[in-house]
């Protein structure tokens, strides 16, 4: 399956949110199984309460207009307080139970999109679909939903349900009542209530339409009505370290029209639109919602003054009237928003959904002693995703075991390509990589890659301990990683560090961590590669960030570091490459020539002596008059 | 950072600065929320006189037609009152929000946009910055936010403790007493409970930036690759899963807190609601007090609570929030760089630049290690000179030093002959063409990006005539690339990407467009491949040609462009000169130039020795 061919899924038919809540349904059961138990009791619990608050206040007043002694009153009274007690202690108990729940699910699923993204198709981690879900998900979980609502959802309309059942309860004498009196008042106080819940339905739903469609209008702007404000300010769009570009060319109106002043007018158009249709939705609402107790009141007092109803019991049932409607709207609308955030789930599910195929292979590896395994490219061309142009054509590759191979090219030849398939991290678009005559994807992954090293040219460093680092785990030997950084030349700056090799590296979360340069950094990603000790040991441009001096030492430690290894080494400096026994030059994702410093340099038209003596010409013996480049 | 104060002011001052802002912004926001407190203290009032009514109508036994008329009048009432609540705090709910995303973190950028360049560069104000950021990104837990939601929230609730304790009080003075005694247990334990909270919230949050930057760099692509070759996904799993339970062991000494107030309020209200039937019930019961003053009076003993507790719980979010205003307020603070005020005129500028050191030295602030020490030399104008020393010598410290972004701690700097501290900033910045490591490249159009202007400020046809000296005419030309293309992603989705070679010409064109006397360049080849690398030296001695430059770079290719060569160590010249002074002198120079040409000049190479007088084709 190809990822980055495929769209965000945008819109939902009913079918398909339907289908995304009950997935819902089935994650939440799976995460959190006690979940759905413990809610249902804990709303129970907690509905308990507030109706026998209702009615005993409505009791007493009752007792009191009967003439009730007090002190009957207070005995019933005192008896059901401590019930309501003891409810409410359990509410506090269930809730914390509830929130340990919640809280535990959404580890997991944060540990579970971690893995996924751990686990997907390298090519697919930086996809633009893929990209496109990541902000999705994100702006999802901002507005207060994603997966994470579902939770909250749930024991809202549980709330709601129960709710109206105990109002219906309680409600039921009066209901008898007031149906066997055959009032016409009657049938107009529940069109009324009836209209009310409709209206409060249908306004819920007209709004709740026009402020998604407001909202959309967000992420389908145009780029000249983008505001940048939140990437400039917010992302750093403009780094400290570039605020000298921006000083020395005067840049700030530049920024200020991207940020001021682009897509302002239209960002406060929007804003004015959500601000006004949500102010309109939330009038009706209140307006309905006091109406519903207005008309209760005004009812049941008319009833009651009629002799129909006792006090207390007017105003138990204004009560029960007024929580049944507001429980039915309520239900509507968390029902509704079930639905409606079903597209935000959707996206969560989707990504957790991505397949990925790259490493099913299954073959385990055979471990040899003598390090003789055999790598060959056998016409291999691959593309980027998205991309015309062809990284790599028809390329075909030999690799010699236990030598040294430098590989040299412009940029955008297609040697960090290279390395990135032979660790399958892209799959070829044509031909084959083979392994000792076995094609790599038939192997087992990790078996695959722990016969390779590698430092890529953007390599990566934990902001954790030294140690961990080098590991790239958890567990290691200490004595072997002091070993690998020593070798790596971190020996001297390792030998001055308070805390060895359990420093930690940055500031974020310690005072006592210690930010490395550049050229540190990348003495510390060598010494891992070596730390893991392959077979092969792959190097992509290893010393960019190192001084001349720092540069000479890695070279020189070049031999007593890869030993009897397979090493490939990309460099832009091609006298490091001297070293080794064999070059291979690349031009436009082929192999254009190979052999020995001295062979490559006899071929006086080839690409080799060009850019050989792009660089040598600076350090020619007699380099005391200038050389001119024209 | 001494310069900087950190305010240290009050929730009302802070208050005070917050309504005068939003006021600048969008005035319906105080008006809104002003009507929302009068609106907010009475309907609560309505929610325990409605029952009183009915229930005194009914007692009194009135007459349907004056029970309409009563109770219409009081529905009527409430329509309004909360039909008018819920839609304006609503809408300065949105408004207020507005005046956090855009106006606050407008002014924040440019503030970190206008103060001094020492500022930015220090990881002090960098962190003052993402505070002051941190302050109004956080959605509804935003200092602002809070301010806005909470403090009407505390008006109202002050007005209602006082109305409610107007009520109460005509049953008895004491009932009040009583109710205040409980809110206070009450407060007591709400109080405990902020400061667990308060004594684990940078603990939790350092639990959960650990925990979040892991979860992050799992999903970079550019960590991928070694997650993926590394075999890393069980030991970065583990990592998540031991940062998750720090978090959980913090929120579970929270949530033991958290139970024990509610134990404590689930005692107090069964004592405060007991209390209020017995007592009520008794005075109805003697002809006290009516039905209706039972109903009344029952309300309101427990509704007295909330308002106190509310206070309790609001206060204790003012004062987090309070912190973030502060960091924002300070943060706002810092003055904008005074670009516009010295002296002197640059004298004899057509004439070109020259650039005189007189012992200087500098230190970062809050340091005592002096980056630069005595230095001093002298530019002339035209010179082209190369900057050459190991990282960490002080060369990117003397480039600032220079364009006048760092002032010196002693010594003196010359530009043609006058001190730098008596010119204008803005004539100094003009002065330069620079091009950093760090390349910038906005998400704007093509030529915008050139100029760093707006598009109505742009000179198209410079742009074009740049773009051609560059080199950069026919690249673009031929991927279909004009003015008006997008750069980055960000705007669009095919926006233009340049390879490294092309982004150094583009940067050059850059500097040609602003066509000012002095080059400075600071290590702008160390990503390319040789032949790319001798295309831009070439381009840039065309550049330069005429004018002042100063070169970093580790390659000493580029020394051979230069007139002279500094050497740089530990902030200090320690060899000054031309290439072939140097490399007789037989020092530092030297002994670097032979290790990098130790590869290109190995006698045994006999191959190597016929090249030996190749000169370039």
């Amino acid at each position: 399956m190809n990822v980055n061919s495929k769209d965000i899924t945008e819109k939902l038919t009913f079918r398909e949110k339907r289908a995304v809540v009950s997935r819902l349904l089935r994650e939440i059961h799976l995460l959190a199984p006690s979940f759905i138990a413990v809610t249902v009791v804990k709303q129970l619990c907690s509905v308990s309460v507030g109706y026998i608050g209702i009615y005993l206040s409505t009791m007493v007043l009752n007792g009191l207009q009967e003439g009730v002694s007090a002190e009957s009153l207070i005995r019933k009274v005192m008896l059901w307080m401590l019930v309501t007690l003891a409810l409410y202690i359990l509410t506090g108990k269930l809730s914390n139970e509830s929130e340990v729940i919640k809280s535990h699910s959404w580890e997991l699923l944060d540990a579970r999109m971690a893995v996924k993204n751990m686990e997907m198709n390298y090519p697919d981690l930086d996809s633009p679909y893929v990209n496109k879900l990541y902000s999705r998900m994100e702006e999802d979980n901002r507005w207060g939903s994603g997966i994470y609502g579902g939770f909250d959802n749930l024991e809202k309309l549980c709330y709601q349900a129960f709710n109206a059942l105990f109002a219906v309860g309680m409600l039921i004498p009066v209901l008898h009542q007031l149906f066997t009196q055959k009032s016409p008042l009657t049938g107009v106080f529940f069109a009324v209530l009836v209209l009310a819940v409709f209206c409060n339905g249908m306004g819920e739903r007209y709004f709740g339409k026009k402020i998604t469609e407001y909202m959309a209008l967000w992420t389908n702007d145009k780029p000249e009505d983008t505001n940048l404000m939140w990437y400039y300010a917010v992302y750093d769009g403009v780094s400290m370290e570039n605020r000298k570009d921006v000083k020395l060319y005067d840049a700030l109106d530049l920024l200020k029209e991207y940020t001021f002043v682009h897509g302002m007018k239209f960002l406060r158009y929007k804003d004015n639109l959500v601000a006004g249709a949500s102010g309109r939705r939330e009038l009706i609402v209140n307006i309905l919602n006091a109406g519903v107790r207005g008309i209760c009141y005004l009812f049941l007092t008319l009833i009651a003054a009629g002799g129909g109803i006792a006090v207390g019991m007017l105003i138990r049932y204004v009560a029960c009237f007024e929580r049944l409607t507001n429980s039915i709207q309520n239900m509507l609308h968390d029902a509704q928003a079930f639905l409606l955030v079903a597209r935000r789930q959707s996206t969560l599910f989707e990504f957790l959904d991505i397949q990925g195929s790259f490493h099913e292979g299954t073959l385990p590896v055979e471990k040899r002693s003598d390090n003789e395994y055999e790598v060959e490219f056998c016409d291999v061309s691959f593309r980027y995703p998205g991309r015309e142009e062809y990284a790599l054509r028809h390329f075909s590759l030999k690799l010699r075991i236990g030598e040294r191979m430098a590989v040299v090219g412009k940029n955008g030849s297609g040697k960090t390509t290279m390395i990135k398939l032979l660790c399958r991290l892209y799959e070829p678009t044509e031909g084959v990589i083979y392994l000792n005559g076995v094609d790599i994807r038939k192997y087992d992954y990790s078996e695959y890659m722990n016969l390779f090293s590698v430092v890529f040219q953007d390599f990566s460093l934990f902001d954790y301990s030294i140690a961990e680092n080098v590991a790239a785990g958890g567990k290691y030997d200490a004595g072997k990683v002091r070993e690998s950084l020593v070798k790596a030349g971190f020996g001297e700056r390792l030998s001055g560090l308070q805390e060895g090799i359990d420093t930690l590296m940055g500031k974020e979360y310690d005072e006592r961590g210690i930010i490395f340069s550049g050229g540190e950094r990348q003495k510390i990603a060598i010494a891992r590669a070596l730390y893991k000790d392959s077979p092969f040991i792959l190097l992509d441009e290893p010393t960019a960030a190192l001084d001349p001096v720092a540069e000479y030492e890695v070279y020189s430690a070049f031999d007593e570091m890869v030993q009897n290894k397979t090493a490939i080494y990309i460099s832009h400096r091609l006298s490091s490459c001297r070293f080794c026994d064999d070059i291979v030059v690349f031009d436009k994702g082929q192999v254009v020539q190979r052999g020995s410093h001295g062979e490559l340099m006899a071929e006086r038209e080839g690409l080799y002596h060009a850019l050989y003596m792009a660089q040598a010409q600076y350090y020619e013996k007699d380099a005391g008059k200038k050389v001119c480049p024209q | 950072m001494e310069e900087i104060r950190q305010r240290n002011d009050s929730i009302v001052r802070n208050a005070w600065f917050l309504a005068k802002e939003s006021w600048k912004w969008d005035r319906r926001i105080l008006l809104f929320l002003g009507i929302t407190v009068v609106t907010g203290t009475l309907l609560p009032l309505f929610g325990i006189y409605l029952p009183k009514v009915a229930v005194d109508l009914l007692t009194r036994r009135a007459d349907p037609v004056r029970v309409l008329q009563v109770l219409g009048s009081m529905v009527g009432g409430l329509l309004l009152l909360q039909g008018l609540h819920g839609y304006l705090s609503k809408r300065a709910y949105f408004h207020h929000n507005e005046c956090r995303n855009t106006f606050f973190i407008q002014r924040l950028f440019l503030v970190s946009l206008q103060c001094k360049y020492s500022y930015a560069e220090d990881g002090e104000f960098y962190k003052l910055y993402r505070r002051a950021i941190n302050a109004v990104r956080s959605g509804d837990a935003s200092g602002t936010s809070v301010f806005f939601d909470q403090i009407p929230r505390v008006v109202t609730g002050v007005a209602c403790f006082f109305l409610y304790s107007g009520i109460l009080a005509q049953l008895h003075v004491l009932v009040i007493v009583l109710l205040l005694l409980t809110s206070l247990v009450t407060y007591f334990f709400r109080r405990r409970e902020n400061v667990c909270y308060e004594r684990t919230r940078d603990e939790y949050a350092q639990a959960e930036k650990k925990l979040y930057y892991t979860i992050g760099e799992c999903g970079e692509s550019r960590t991928g690759k070694d997650v993926r070759v590394y075999n890393m996904k069980g030991w970065l799993t583990g990592q998540i899963r031991r940062f998750q339970g720090e978090e959980r062991e913090i929120l579970r000494t929270r949530r033991r807190k958290e139970y024990e107030t509610h134990l404590v309020s689930c005692g107090l209200n069964f004592l405060r609601d007991g209390f209020a039937y017995v007592y009520l019930i008794v005075q109805t019961v003697q002809g006290n007090i009516g039905m209706g003053d039972f109903m009344l009076f029952f309300g309101a003993i427990t509704g007295f609570s909330t308002w106190i507790t509310g206070l309790v719980d609001q206060m204790s979010m003012l004062k987090t929030a309070n912190v973030k205003m502060n960091d924002l307020r300070s943060f706002l603070d810092i003055p904008a760089e005074d670009a516009d005020s010295g002296e002197c005129r640059i004298p004899d500028l057509p004439e070109g630049v020259e650039i005189k050191f007189e012992h200087v030295s500098f230190a970062y602030p809050g340091s005592d290690k002096k980056v630069i020490s005595d230095l001093s030399f002298h530019i002339r104008k035209g010179e082209h000179v190369a900057l050459v020393g190991l990282n960490g010598a002080g060369k990117s410290t003397l480039l600032k030093l220079i364009m006048g972004m760092y002032e010196p701690a002693g010594g003196k700097i010359w530009i043609n002959g006058t001190d730098i501290t008596k010119l204008r900033k803005r004539d100094i910045y003009r002065l330069y063409s620079a091009v950093f490591q760090d390349t910038m490249i906005l998400p704007a159009m093509i030529d915008e990006n050139i100029a760093l202007k707006p598009k109505r400020d742009v000179d198209k046809k410079r742009v074009e005539e740049v773009l051609g000296l560059a080199g950069l005419k026919e690249d673009f030309s031929q991927r279909g690339i004009t003015l008006d293309s997008y750069m980055t992603d960000r705007l669009v989705e095919d926006g233009i990407y340049l390879s490294g070679g092309q982004e150094q010409k583009f940067l050059l064109a850059r500097a040609l467009y602003k066509d000012a006397p002095v080059l400075l360049l600071d290590e702008p080849t160390a990503a390319l491949d040789p032949l790319a690398e001798q295309e831009v030296y070439e381009s840039y001695q065309r550049l330069c040609r005429g004018r002042t430059a100063l070169f970093i770079s580790h390659r000493l290719a580029s020394t051979q462009f230069s007139d002279w060569i500094m050497f740089l160590q530990d902030g200090r010249i320690i060899e000054q000169g031309s290439h072939e002074e140097l490399l007789k002198a037989g020092g530092e120079y030297a002994r670097l130039y032979e290790l990098q040409s130790h590869y290109y000049n190995q006698p045994e190479d006999e191959r190597m020795g016929e090249e030996a007088g190749y000169e370039c084709e």
